[in-house]
């Protein structure tokens, strides 16, 4: 065979409605790459609170980078931690079978769909300021 | 009656949900750039997800199959360095097999991508000897919107 490839398969019993909550402490103005654990279903709320934990509040240009671990990709990229606490449900905009990123338009609605992971999840911070701190949670929809 | 027509296996073959899926696969490319097509595993739900770590050459193209079939299912092109994390889709076909185009009249013409069985993986003109990973989520519980994406 030319080349090689290596398969893993991966699936969990799901727990319903997941929720985790991190707490956030900057060093430099930043949080590496940090693992936050395993999930495996929809992506249905983030929330944050710039002003959680016992440093200065979080920088309202911070960052907030969520990667998938195995690949590195990013899954969601705020790039305004914002100066007070906020909730949304994120989604992204599909590609078509070729990878290419469809256009909304009045002829192509409905394009932006759930986010869906699988595995295990890093959270980043970049652009904050020496040492602030904050809370991001984010919620996921497991399968019952 | 005039020619066959055979089930495989006796039965159509059915799977039960193992929630949402991740079949990962770690790509090493030969000389030519090449991964000979191989199967990855068996998925049976809406294709909701695709990860790529970007470490193939630019221009290679990472080609997800029907393994029974041979059909295609979703192509990605790489760009070098560039991960990419994406929800795919499909433009759907009238009673003809023919495409839909997308018009005022028919907005919402791209929907899930659905698998049933096991999946092929194919690299080409990946570059020398190059490494990528490359997952693909399936979700099997159905836990999609309704009404727009079943």
């Amino acid at each position: 065979m030319a080349g090689s490839a290596v398969t893993t398969v991966t699936a969990r019993k799901g727990r319903g409605v997941v929720r985790v909550d991190i707490d956030l402490t900057c060093s430099g103005g930043a949080v590496s790459a940090t693992p936050i654990g395993s999930y495996f279903g929809r992506l249905v709320a983030v929330l944050a609170d710039p002003t959680a934990g016992a440093g200065a509040t979080m920088t309202s240009t911070a960052d907030i980078l969520l990667t998938d671990h195995a690949t590195g990709a990013a899954i969601l990229s705020d790039l305004t931690f914002g100066a007070a606490a906020f909730y949304y449900r994120p989604t992204t905009n599909i590609v078509d079978n070729a990878g290419a990123t469809v256009a909304a338009a009045t002829t192509a609605v409905d394009v932006n769909r759930d986010i869906f992971v699988a595995g295990k999840l890093d959270i980043a911070i970049a652009n904050a300021t020496t040492t602030d701190t904050g809370r991001v949670t984010l919620v996921f929809e497991e399968a019952a | 009656m005039a020619g066959t027509a055979v089930i495989l296996g006796g039965a159509p073959a059915l799977h039960r949900s193992r929630g949402v899926v991740r079949i990962e696969a770690d790509l090493t490319t030969d000389a030519s750039g090449v991964v000979t097509e191989f199967t990855a595993g068996e998925a049976w739900g809406r294709l909701v997800g695709i990860a790529y770590d970007g470490g193939l050459a630019t221009s290679g193209t990472i080609t997800v199959k029907d393994q029974k079939t041979g059909a295609t299912l979703f192509t990605l092109t790489s760009t070098s360095g560039t991960k990419v994390y994406a929800r795919p889709s499909t433009v759907i076909v009238d009673n003809a097999g023919t495409a839909v185009t997308a018009a005022a009249t028919a907005p919402n013409v791209n929907r899930d991508i659905k698998v049933a069985g096991k999946v092929n993986i194919v690299v080409a003109a990946g570059g020398n000897a190059l490494t990528g990973k490359f997952a693909l989520i399936i979700d099997e519980a159905g836990l999609g919107t309704k009404a727009v994406n079943v």
